[in-house]
């Protein structure tokens, strides 16, 4: 080994410990230290590691919660998985987790949660076994530029590795990284049930082009944004066979959802407390990947219902006598799945702050409010715009004539939505800044209260 | 003011060229026409449709290189349209995408030249680096602009003073002469995502009185509560 690595390395695993005494865990700070002492410190430590599956986890929206169902299955196998599961998922955060947590050799699974544009340095070091690409959708075009963009960096970082692909079959800029990566070596979830509809004002679609002639995409069928079946206007490319699909997603009881699904053409029942047409794909990615590696169908089903919402998704606080649920939003897409979610029940009189923040983790450009469908939204619970943004979601809600309440500060906005709600119920729409803001807060109160 | 017909606003490529909210500047027109009484039809033109009748404002986006060659040939049988509407005195606003592609040519990073439409007197040349951010400008006609930009083309006018505006904070339409967009009779091309219209209502307001042959001033006042502090906060964010 390099003499500058074990340097780099070393001083990582310093930094790591420093920050332990401190009192501190930090979820990138040793991966810097040592990636400033050697740029390749992520393949020098995977040198060092034995890991037999090696498994990551990528795409626009999905990645975290993804990533902590299919941990959770992995550890009901009774499997130990080491994972960058404190969120950080650029190759310096990866490096940290590997550097905080030394188990490898059997029974240990690397499963990693990995940032569309740094696929290929970390492809490059891990040389994963599995790899599974959720969607691709326009998120913080600021930094990556455009989705095909974002669709290289994952074909460049898997073609020539002989990784399996767990690809979603209803996304074509996902699926077409199956032919794009020139392996049979593939498997594809996907949705089949014609009633599930995209929204009126659903205008989120980023339309590919077939990977062979150029040719146009067309939709039989959309269920939301650019996902639905299709096939190019030529007939040279056309959505890939499921094996894995969804028939039918059901409430079952207020935080239970039943799912029916066929695979290997059985059908089958499972139940999540992740609800939503975007967590069935996020269950169907994991499920796939667990039977692939060798993990039954009854474990898999059985780690699916223990698991649950993952940082600010879906997300449950109660402080004060009042429930705060968090939808995190980042994307027109992301945006529109809240949406459906849980803005659509014209009964529902939770109050609902839109907590909008442009800060760099957010994205400067807020102009993804414009490309959301607010206009579908219906509600009798108030409406509060907050965020360092609030009065241009104020300006959006205007033009889709939603009335709404104004005020920036958001421990003020969340504490004039508490005041409002009839039961103690409210919903928070945070960019992820906001959430940060809003859950230190709420964790504070929290303290006081105990 | 008694209106015959409805106001005809052509949305241009809706599906290949609406990025970066993009859509928002329809929406904006739409709203602002609805809140003053005035009626308005929207026909969104696709590729292979026929060629829009009777219409009296344009709208089209920026759009993705993929989705720019999708409406490469069905842009070309639009050109001379297109033309002769501009000739007419019917107002439209061309953003980023859009307004290179009306351009005289667009020079590729290879060299090549890529025809445009040739309305806008202007060129379009690749760039290496991709100009992003928050973007403030102050035009002659409408005052301080304020916008997001996101492009890699430089486009240079042939005309400096056909100039939408100078750009006081951003990049604009390149890296050397300050300038940003282009008027061009009641044309307008601009780099400012945002979109434009819903923080920048005067631009709004200003076309749709010339779809409708009249003077902003004649148009009926609109409260617009928000935005004020909207175009404030706005300025003062890091580009």
């Amino acid at each position: 080994m390099r003499l500058k690595s074990r340097v780099g390395i070393l001083g990582g695993y310093a930094a790591s410990t420093m920050m332990r005494l401190l009192g501190r865990r930090s979820t990138a700070l040793p991966g810097y230290v040592a990636e400033r002492f050697d740029p390749e410190a992520l393949q020098q430590i995977m040198r060092q590691r034995n890991y037999q599956t090696r498994i990551v986890v990528t795409g626009t929206n999905g990645k975290t919660t993804t990533t902590h169902i299919l941990k959770t299955i992995l550890e009901t196998e009774g499997l130990k998985v080491v994972s960058n599961s404190s969120g950080s998922n650029l190759s310096r955060g990866i490096l940290t987790s590997l550097i905080h947590d030394r188990r490898q050799g059997d029974g240990v699974v690397l499963l990693l949660e990995v940032d569309e544009a740094s696929m290929p340095v970390v492809c490059k070091a891990v040389r994963p076994t599995q790899a599974i690409v959720l969607n691709l959708f326009r998120d913080q075009l600021d930094r990556y530029g455009e989705v095909t963009t974002t669709q290289s960096y994952i074909s460049r970082a898997l073609k020539n590795l002989p990784t399996q692909l767990i690809l979603n079959a209803d996304d074509p800029w996902t699926a077409m990284l199956g032919e794009m990566c020139d392996t049979d070596d593939v498997v594809y979830f996907g949705l089949d049930n014609k009633q599930w509809k995209a929204l009126d004002h659903d205008w989120a679609a980023d339309l590919p082009v077939s990977p062979k002639t150029g040719a146009g995409i067309i939709y039989s069928h959309r269920y939301f944004g650019h996902l639905g079946v299709y096939k190019a206007s030529d007939g040279s490319y056309v959505r890939p066979k499921l094996d894995l699909a969804i028939k039918e997603i059901s409430k079952s009881t207020h935080d239970q959802t039943e799912i029916t699904y066929s695979m290997l053409k059985k059908q089958q029942k499972l139940i999540t407390h992740l609800s939503g047409i975007y967590n069935a794909y996020n269950v169907a990615a994991a499920l796939l990947t667990s039977v692939e590696i060798n993990i039954s169908q009854k474990v898999a089903v059985e780690g699916i219902e223990k698991a649950r919402a993952a940082f600010g998704r879906q997300e449950t606080i109660s402080a004060y006598g009042i429930d705060y649920q968090f939808y995190l939003i980042k994307n027109p897409t992301g945006f529109n799945q809240v949406i459906q979610e849980v803005c659509l029940d014209v009964t529902d009189t939770r109050p609902i702050v839109f907590a909008i923040n442009d800060n760099f983790a957010d994205g400067r450009d807020v102009s993804w409010l414009w490309d959301s469908a607010i206009e579908d939204i219906q509600t009798t619970g108030i409406c509060i715009a907050s965020g360092v943004r609030a009065y241009d979601m104020a300006l959006r809600l205007q033009y889709a004539g939603i009335a709404c309440e104004v005020i920036p500060n958001i421990s003020q906005a969340i504490a004039r939505a508490a005041e409002l709600s009839i039961d103690n119920r409210i919903r928070v729409l945070p960019t992820y800044t906001a959430l940060l803001e809003i859950r230190k807060k709420l964790a504070l109160k929290l303290e006081h209260q105990q | 003011m008694k209106q015959v017909k409805p106001v005809r606003l052509a949305y241009l490529f809706p599906r290949e060229m609406s990025t970066y909210g993009d859509r928002g500047n329809v929406i904006c027109l739409m709203k602002r026409m609805e809140w003053r009484g005035i009626r308005c039809e929207l026909l969104e033109f696709n590729p292979g449709d026929r060629l829009p009748k009777d219409i009296d404002l344009i709208f089209m986006g920026g759009g993705q290189d993929s989705g720019q060659r999708v409406i490469e040939e069905s842009l070309k049988t639009l050109g001379p349209w297109l033309k002769d509407e501009v000739a007419a005195g019917t107002p439209g606003l061309m953003i980023c995408g859009a307004y290179q592609l009306l351009g005289e040519y667009f020079e590729t990073q290879s060299g090549d030249r890529l025809d445009g439409i040739g309305i806008f007197d202007a060129y379009t040349v690749a760039g290496k680096d991709r100009l992003i951010g928050n973007i403030r400008i102050k035009s002659e006609i409408f005052g301080d602009l304020i916008g997001f930009e996101n492009h890699s083309g430089q486009t240079f006018l042939n005309q400096l003073h056909q100039a939408l505006g100078m750009v006081r904070s951003g990049f604009g339409n390149n890296m050397g002469d300050s300038t940003e967009g282009i008027v061009s009779q009641h044309f307008i091309g601009t780099y400012l995502h945002g979109p434009l219209l819903p923080k920048n209502p005067n631009v709004a307001d200003w076309l749709i009185a010339k779809a409708i042959g009249r003077t902003i001033t004649e148009l009926v006042h609109l409260p617009d509560q928000f935005i004020a502090q909207a175009r404030s906060i706005a300025s003062g964010r890091p580009q």
